[in-house]
């Protein structure tokens, strides 16, 4: 995944004609603005969504969020040499790490369970070996703090840099490279954790 | 020789369990996905219809403060019998706050006050003024939220309400007051500041409770505004005080030095005279960051900040 410095500019540009069709309601112009985001991002951040969640109707319903949420705070966007992208991947992380919060419990079951504690949601069907493994991370990683498990997904999910997180999660590159760490470190632990208790031990 | 091999065991079981990690990531990393085809048109359908309101009010000036709570008012009428047989008429308002209901009765001159619970976990009186004018009825809502001196205020204005149906919507603004009208609107919420890590908390001899708060910007969710782009803005150190005397205050300090970690730095609070405080957070070695906070007189703060590297 790209970002591009280049998209401050048309976020700014967006913004402005957001702002008196939003007033109006009804000008097609907000539309077009919406369009223009929508083509350029949706696709890095339903990716980046989906890869945390690993469902698909919740990542389309949240990727709305997101977008809904972005539109609003256009506004007050600035330009701070964040690239829009990691604004939205900002939003999306705040977004995903609300909806990780309320699933913590959830996932700790599923893990003690040894994976036992079937999500109907995300398992609709018979289970492959890779869609387990799949899973396991996801799990494993929303028993992280949620600044962990933003900074493992951006980097190890959807392949961004330290200085991209950093962007993105408006943070310093040191303590991304510091969260990167410990991050990693809990999720072994997580997974380990698993393995050991669970129905693959 | 055995400690060589227990050694070796122990490397081979690590890069063991690093394998196993990459990998997994990497399955997670792998797996495809495109949004459906529709997805655009259900935001765009949402865009045109369910936010709209919301939308609008969003780019009002006033609206860059968070709006925290929504009042819904129903006027309704009945006939009640009072004693003595006399039959009077007493109106009362329904209220909605953030999912309260509440039942005011309105006096003679169509006026209400009341005071309940916010979701901000602090109080709130509300005035209710309700005119019935030759054109149509008139209903005036002010939500006052007050956390103390240096706090906010919530107020509704006339230009956020809206209509729907039979109810009268208003959505209350937060108002900065005072010298903080400018950096109120990045200032933190008590809710949310509920996830925030507390590095240090004290109180005083005169009964006032300090924290000192630092809100990462992973720990901001959208749940206390439902605005989670303004995580960007309000992460950061914060000051909360609070004392039977003023209520609760909060105060965002400056942004701490580059080298600051919440997790690893150490907290030292030192309380001066008139409440005044020194502040020190340290990486417990080398560097230090010190904050005064000097209360004069007439209630007003000032900060000093101090940086310092040892040797």
């Amino acid at each position: 995944m790209e970002l591009h410095i280049t998209d401050a500019r048309k976020a700014r540009s967006a913004a402005r004609t957001i702002s008196p069709a939003a007033r109006s309601g009804t000008n097609p112009s907000a539309r077009a603005a919406f369009a223009e985001l929508y083509q350029q991002h949706a696709a890095a951040i339903g990716r980046y969504i989906y890869h945390r969640v690993g469902n698909r109707e919740l990542a389309e319903d949240l990727v709305g969020d997101v977008f809904l949420q972005a539109l609003r705070g256009l506004h007050r966007y600035r330009d701070r040499g964040v690239p829009i992208r990691a604004w939205l991947l900002r939003i999306a992380s705040n977004r995903v790490n609300r909806w990780a919060r309320r699933e913590r419990g959830r996932a700790l079951a599923w893990l003690e369970a040894g994976a036992d504690v079937v999500d109907p949601r995300t398992q609709p069907g018979p289970v492959d070996e890779t869609e387990h493994e799949r899973e396991r991370v996801r799990k494993a990683l929303l028993t992280l703090p949620p600044k962990y498990q933003s900074t493992i997904a951006l980097h190890y999910f959807e392949g961004l840099s330290v200085d991209e997180i950093a962007a993105a999660c408006g943070r310093r590159a040191n303590t991304i490279k510091s969260h990167l760490l410990r991050g990693r470190q809990r999720l072994r632990l997580a997974l380990e954790n698993h393995v050991s208790h669970g129905r693959t031990s | 020789m055995s400690s060589n091999g227990e050694d070796h065991g122990a490397e081979s079981r690590g890069r063991e369990q690093t394998e196993r990690l990459d990998t997994a990531l990497d399955a997670v990393r792998r797996e495809p996905f495109e949004l459906g085809a529709d997805v655009k048109d259900r935001i765009a359908r949402r865009l045109d219809s369910e936010h709209r309101p919301q939308f609008a009010l969003a780019h009002s000036p006033r609206m860059r403060l968070a709006a925290l709570m929504v009042v819904m008012v129903v006027l309704t009428g009945a006939g009640l019998a009072a004693a003595g047989g006399i039959d009077t008429i007493t109106r009362w308002l329904n209220l909605d706050i953030g999912g309260k209901r509440i039942d005011v009765p309105l006096d003679s001159d169509g006026k209400a006050s009341f005071v309940t619970d916010t979701e901000r976990g602090g109080r709130a009186r509300v005035d209710v003024e309700h005119t019935e004018l030759p054109d149509g009825d008139r209903t005036r809502v002010r939500v006052h939220e007050r956390h103390g001196p240096l706090g906010t205020q919530l107020e509704i204005s006339d230009d956020v309400r809206e209509r729907r149906g039979d109810d009268l919507v208003a959505e209350p603004i937060r108002v900065a007051s005072r010298d903080h009208s400018e950096t109120a609107r990045d200032c933190a919420s008590s809710l949310e500041l509920r996830d925030a890590a507390r590095l240090d908390i004290w109180r005083t001899t005169t009964g006032m409770t300090g924290e000192l708060l630092y809100l990462d910007i992973g720990d901001v969710t959208g749940a206390a505004t439902g605005d989670d782009s303004r995580a960007g803005a309000i992460a950061g150190l914060y000051l909360r005080t609070s004392a039977d005397s003023f209520g609760e205050r909060i105060e965002r300090l400056p942004d701490p030095p580059a080298w600051f970690d919440a997790e690893r730095v150490s907290v030292d609070v030192g309380i001066g005279t008139h409440g005044s405080l020194t502040i020190e957070i340290h990486d417990g070695g080398t560097r230090q960051w010190t904050i005064q906070v000097v209360t004069d007189g007439k209630n007003e703060r000032t900060l000093e900040i101090d940086e310092e590297t040892k040797q």
